[in-house]
């Protein structure tokens, strides 16, 4: 089938689309152009976004064969994936801007693009597997290398995204792809991997979201006695379970370490208290996302709570929430 | 949607999204609105 190799520049995008190509597909190749001011030179580990990696996906390309362009999708990226994320800290949430990314960007507006195009599926060097099950549903495991594993990432895709897109990478382990990507003579077997957060490209999160959303100010606070322990220059430089840079005159009263409990950016009130408060045991959540069926029935299963994080045992039950259908399938799939 | 924890998870943030499988199996995704606290067994029967 005609497929669209989504190529970042890395070795696992680039060994995605060779072998995608040797699967028979007829793939062509893009990356996609998501900074509105890309640097030329990657510093450090970023995996994407400066012309220096797309001139390596195009490099990719040429070795495997296949036809190459470059998409801007820069516009799309910055209203759905950065302006989410600096609303999301200036509300006091931590979002994760990589799930937005696939959920909005990779398998939504480049999906829908291509699809436009006359391509049938998306190809990514994600570490996630596909299989068809038995009711005919597109089913995503866990990738076969855990320390690689991204189905996490990708917790926000539909079964109609699903059934266009292809993780040739699934079944394999980091060390045989980058051996691969040096048998094929892709040049990009020896570079890092990409880390962190693609669009702030020092690493330094709260540094650039202080210089996005401003600084603000606010009290430090005992969450059992209410005491202002000190203040601060902005909610967002904070994060719900962050030790260090709370910078406390006054150690507590037991002489244990103070973390934060929780962020009120209206206030501008961060609480703190003892480690044991940070012990979490029930959770709500919105927007939910269903690879397939909705669990009619309370799920014995696991939840993972961020990327890279353990697993956990746990029973989820869904909802009566009215608004359940309304976020299924593509309802938010804008056409543009 | 809710999820019970069986075994507890330490500095969980709004926003943060929520993956559950079943098994190896992606069954779905949510975003986190509200963390709650463990309540030990008897904490509020001193008063």
């Amino acid at each position: 089938m005609r497929v669209l190799a989504a190529m970042s520049g890395g070795v696992d995008s680039a060994v995605a689309a060779a072998r995608a190509a040797d699967l028979g597909h007829d793939v062509t190749g893009i990356h996609l152009a998501l900074s509105r001011n890309p640097r030329s030179y990657r510093t450090g580990a970023r995996g994407c976004c400066t012309i220096e990696d797309s001139n390596d996906a195009r490099r990719a390309a040429d070795v495997i064969g296949i036809a190459f362009y470059v998409w801007d999708m820069s516009d799309r990226f910055h209203e759905d994936v950065v302006e989410d994320f600096m609303s999301e800290y200036a509300s006091g949430r931590t979002p994760n801007p990589c799930l937005r990314c696939n959920e909005k960007i990779k398998f939504a507006a480049v999906l829908d693009r291509a699809m436009a195009l006359g391509f049938e599926a998306v190809v990514t060097g994600h570490y996630a597997q596909l299989a068809t099950g038995r009711d005919g549903l597109i089913q995503m495991h866990r990738a076969v290398d855990m320390e690689k594993d991204q189905s996490y990432v990708l917790g926000v895709l539909t079964q109609e995204q699903l059934a266009h897109s292809l993780f040739p990478l699934g079944s394999s382990r980091k060390e045989d792809v980058r051996r691969e990507a040096d048998r094929r003579g892709l040049s990009v077997a020896n570079k890092p991997d990409s880390h962190d957060i693609c669009f702030i490209s020092d690493g330094d999160t709260s540094g650039w979201l202080r210089q996005k959303l401003g600084p603000g100010q606010g009290e430090i606070v005992d969450h059992a006695t209410g005491e202002v322990l000190g203040r601060h220059e902005g909610t967002h430089g904070f994060t719900i379970g962050q030790r260090k840079g709370l910078r406390i005159a006054r150690p507590a009263a037991d002489g244990k370490p103070r973390y934060v409990l929780d962020l009120e950016p209206v206030s501008g009130t961060v609480t703190v208290g003892p480690r044991e408060e940070l012990t979490v045991n029930h959770i709500t959540g919105c927007r939910p996302r269903w690879c397939g069926r909705v669990p009619t029935e309370p799920l014995r299963g696991t939840v993972q709570l961020r990327a890279h994080g353990e697993e956990h045992d746990a029973v989820v039950t869904v909802g009566k929430d009215a608004d359940l259908n309304a976020e299924r399938g593509g309802s938010n799939r804008r056409a543009r | 949607m809710t999820i019970e924890l069986l075994e507890p998870a330490q500095g969980i943030a709004p926003g943060q999204a929520a993956v559950v499988y079943d098994g190896s199996r992606v069954v779905g995704s949510c975003t986190i609105t509200k963390a709650l606290r463990h309540q030990p067994v008897g904490s509020d029967v001193r008063a």
